[in-house]
């Protein structure tokens, strides 16, 4: 774009060297289908996963239980759904508002690529491989797999850019240039790990460091996949499905600076109130609170966009989709900073509040946009009209019904799960002493749960139908999309266009307008403002001793304790159990022993776990006091059937942990990448690491003979896994020693 | 030459804490002050209609 006074002059120039360009829309085909595809099976591991804590029997150990089920419905949904919805969204948008086509080998390198990076989650997953990182789950082979998968769609994307016939950046490309950016730098600096093995390796950082990288990451996760692309999705598909400019694109402006600046900082949200220093956590706080701000000037600009076209609403199921999606970023970026706030945050932590608050989000916002946008695509891309807009507009109903039924029944969870934590009688003891009180309360919400769940999963069924039946009435050969375009800004001069930006300078042209002319300038702004937020909050909390006091009684785990450690990995326990005391009167009393309240979490307590595994969800109890609780036997029979010991409880049984070996020679190795990590390991250990293993776990099996447990359990994995359990805690049991930060 | 984490312990956590906010709050006060007023209008006009001039149906 330029100012009118330069128009005549521009205009005069295209006319005499006007191109045709064709759009690729093969690509565009191919990843909606995939977002389709996975989308269906991501929703319905949902489902099953949602079944499970219904009724545990639906667990079928070792591959499908919830612990290992639970990542791979949430890679699924974000990065197969969301990811190839994100893809399809920024292939169609991108070729027009840039009047450039992509390369075609690189884009299909980025898809076939992305498509085995799902496929190796979706196997890798339920066979135990995982780093226990909450959406970074994917062991290293594979991070380094999506580094060069991404890389490649940057490549493509900026070579779009660069090769493009329009001047101006439309704001929907920014929000495309800030997530492409920001995902990289989260995915490599959240997933700096040391392999130990093919599918095995430990975080480069420890406890509070670690937490706060991996919520870092989270966070923005949340921020840059699940929002930057899809509002880049809403400024241009809302717009052309309204037939109607966004209602202000100064407030678009503001929209996006406001929200590239802000989000980075608000991770530490996820961490109120653990051994993360409060500074930090308050920082989050403040900043998420600010986030609310812009979050509802895009909304607004989005709902204000069909103003004069809502006649329109009540017969399009695109603007329906639309419309409903909006509103459930409105809602959903009201409840973040809600939660946020920390008195309101130490009700809902740990609780299904958050699910409730992550599905409004997804289900509402991220599917509705992705549902409006695939309608709106269909009969474009396949040429030919929807099969039928009564099915479209009977899966919008279906999956709105879906979605609030769902979240209604996950907040009344949530809320009531909260309060029965907290309860004191009027003596002043908790109301329900015992945890699994607080769980088979929760049973019929789960099952409306998954009734709700079901209805969205249907309403997405009935849209495949919709589709699948337009499709086969799709032309024999597809026309090829064909414009009329200007030159190529590159091959129409670097120096007409370094002419066109200096009569913009003379003309005092706003500085925005020329940084639009100026991608590369403009990335390297979004760039520095993620990575400046980023370092303000990182830096501090990693070179600032005293964020982290040593406790001199915390030692490093032992050999077997660190293969126990690894076996709570594998099988996702940190899915449902936190190992984390938060400074509160009701849960110092309740992971208490012997009528002694329990000490709460410090930071100092975490400093040898690589990675660290605070958790975000207690389906079960906290461990973070479980050393000493129980007896060999008490945790072998609960491994082995956990209702044995816990009537009523939802954890799935884990019978191959009493029948799988332990194999000794990966210990050595994993030791000594502990080292390599700084984990201050001695010789002996470093030397001999398989003997200490196999003689802590010979004590343990005798002990669990002694209890009247079964014999031959000294080589399974189900010693480790308590040498493990028994540890937790143990070291602040002992006299605690704060010293300076070191 | 001094060390990155003396550096950093310069300033205590507070301080980078108000120091976020008062970046903040110029980045939101120059994007205000650019775009705020009425005088970009016609531009804003122009850049809103992009993707209804892209060539697609």
């Amino acid at each position: 774009m330029s100012e009118p006074t330069h128009a005549t002059t521009n205009e005069t120039t295209k006319e005499t060297t006007k191109e045709t360009i064709k759009y690729d829309d093969v690509i565009v085909r191919r990843f909606l289908a995939a977002t389709l595809f996975w989308g269906a099976v991501g929703m319905l591991v949902g489902l099953w996963i949602a079944l499970q804590l219904a009724t545990p029997r639906l667990n079928f150990a070792p591959y499908f239980t919830f612990g290992r089920l639970r990542p791979l419905h949430t890679n699924a949904v974000i990065f197969a759904f969301a990811g190839n919805a994100i893809f399809a969204a920024v292939y169609y948008s991108s070729q027009r508002l840039l009047k450039a086509r992509p390369l075609a080998m690189l884009s299909k390198i980025h898809f076939w690529g992305w498509q085995a990076i799902i496929t190796a989650a979706a196997i890798t997953l339920p066979l135990g491989f995982t780093q226990a990182k909450e959406y970074a789950e994917l062991e290293w082979p594979i991070d380094l797999a999506i580094l060069v998968v991404w890389v490649t769609f940057a490549v493509n994307f900026f070579a779009m850019v660069r090769n493009r016939r329009e001047k101006h950046l439309y704001v929907a490309l920014w929000f495309y240039i800030a997530s492409i950016i920001t995902v990289a730098i989260l995915h490599i600096f959240n997933n700096l790990v040391i392999p130990a093995g093919l599918f095995k390796s430990y975080s480069i950082y420890a406890g509070v460091q670690d937490a706060l990288m991996q919520w870092w990451y989270g966070h923005n996760a949340v921020a840059f996949i699940l929002t930057t692309p899809f509002l880049g999705l809403m400024y241009y598909f809302l717009p052309k499905a309204a037939e109607r400019p966004i209602f202000s694109y100064r407030l678009s402006i503001l929209h996006f600076w406001s929200l590239v600046f802000i989000y980075i900082w608000a991770g530490p949200h996820h961490l109120h109130y653990t051994a993360l220093p409060q500074w930090a956590s308050t920082l989050g706080m403040v900043f998420s609170v600010m986030l609310w701000m812009p979050s509802w000037g895009g909304m607004i600009n989005g709902l204000l966009t069909l103003r004069g076209a809502w006649n329109r609403v009540a017969e399009d199921p695109v603007l329906k989709f639309f419309v409903v999606g909006i509103t459930f970023y409105g809602m959903a970026t009201f409840e973040g900073p809600l939660l946020s706030v920390k008195s309101v945050n130490a009700l809902s932590h740990y609780t299904d509040w958050n699910i409730a608050h992550v599905h409004g989000g997804t289900l509402g916002w991220v599917g509705f946009m992705v549902f409006g946008m695939t309608y709106w695509l269909v009969p474009r891309l396949y040429q030919t009209k929807l099969y039928s807009k009564k099915l479209a507009t009977l899966h919008f109903w279906t999956a709105t019904v879906g979605i609030v039924i769902y979240v209604v029944a996950m907040w009344a969870a949530g809320i009531t799960q909260g309060l029965m934590w907290r309860a004191f009688d009027d003596v002043g003891r908790l109301q329900y002493p015992d945890f699994l009180e607080t769980v088979t309360r929760l049973v019929p919400m789960y099952w409306l749960r998954a009734f709700g769940g079901a209805l969205y999963i249907t309403g997405l069924g009935i849209g495949i139908y919709n589709i699948i039946r337009t499709w086969q009435t799709r032309p024999a050969v597809y026309a090829e999309p064909e414009v009329s375009v200007p030159p190529m800004i590159r091959a129409a001069k670097v120096a007409e266009h370094q002419r066109v930006l200096e009569r913009a300078a003379e003309a005092k042209i706003h500085w925005h307008r020329r940084w639009e002319g100026m991608p590369a300038l403009f990335t390297v702004l979004v760039t520095v403002a993620v990575v400046v937020a980023s370092l303000f909050e990182i830096l501090p909390a990693f070179l600032i001793g005293t964020n982290v006091p040593t406790i001199k009684s915390v030692k490093p785990y032992t050999p077997l304790e660190l293969y126990g450690r690894d076996i709570y990995i594998r099988e996702g326990c940190y899915n449902c159990h936190s190992q984390m005391l938060r400074p509160f009167i009701d849960e110092t009393v309740r992971y208490g022993m012997n009528g002694q309240p329990a000490e709460y979490s410090k930071p100092g307590e975490f400093v040898y776990d690589h990675p660290f595994q605070w958790g975000s969800k207690r389906t079960g109890p906290d461990l973070a006091r479980e050393g000493g609780r129980r007896d060999e036997l008490w945790l072998l029979r609960h491994f082995n059937d956990p209702r044995s010991t816990s009537p009523g409880s939802v954890m799935p049984s884990y019978p191959h942990l009493l029948t799988d070996s332990i194999p000794w020679d990966v210990i050595p190795t994993r030791v000594h990448v502990m080292h390599m990590l700084g984990v201050p390991y001695d010789a002996t250990a470093l030397d001999h690491a398989d003997s200490l293993a196999h003689d802590q776990a010979g004590t343990l099996a005798a002990k669990l003979e002694t209890e009247g447990g079964p014999t031959g359990m000294g080589d399974k994995d189900v010693i480790a896994l308590i040498a493990y359990m028994q540890r937790l805690g143990h070291d602040i049991q002992l006299s605690m020693h704060v010293g300076g930060g070191s | 030459m001094i060390r990155l984490s003396e550096l950093v312990s310069a300033f205590t956590p507070t301080e980078y804490a108000e120091l976020a906010l008062i970046l903040f709050v110029a980045v939101f006060a120059a994007v205000m002050f650019r775009h705020g007023g009425k005088r970009r209008a016609a531009e804003h006009e122009l850049c809103a209609r992009l993707p209804l001039d892209d060539g697609d149906q």
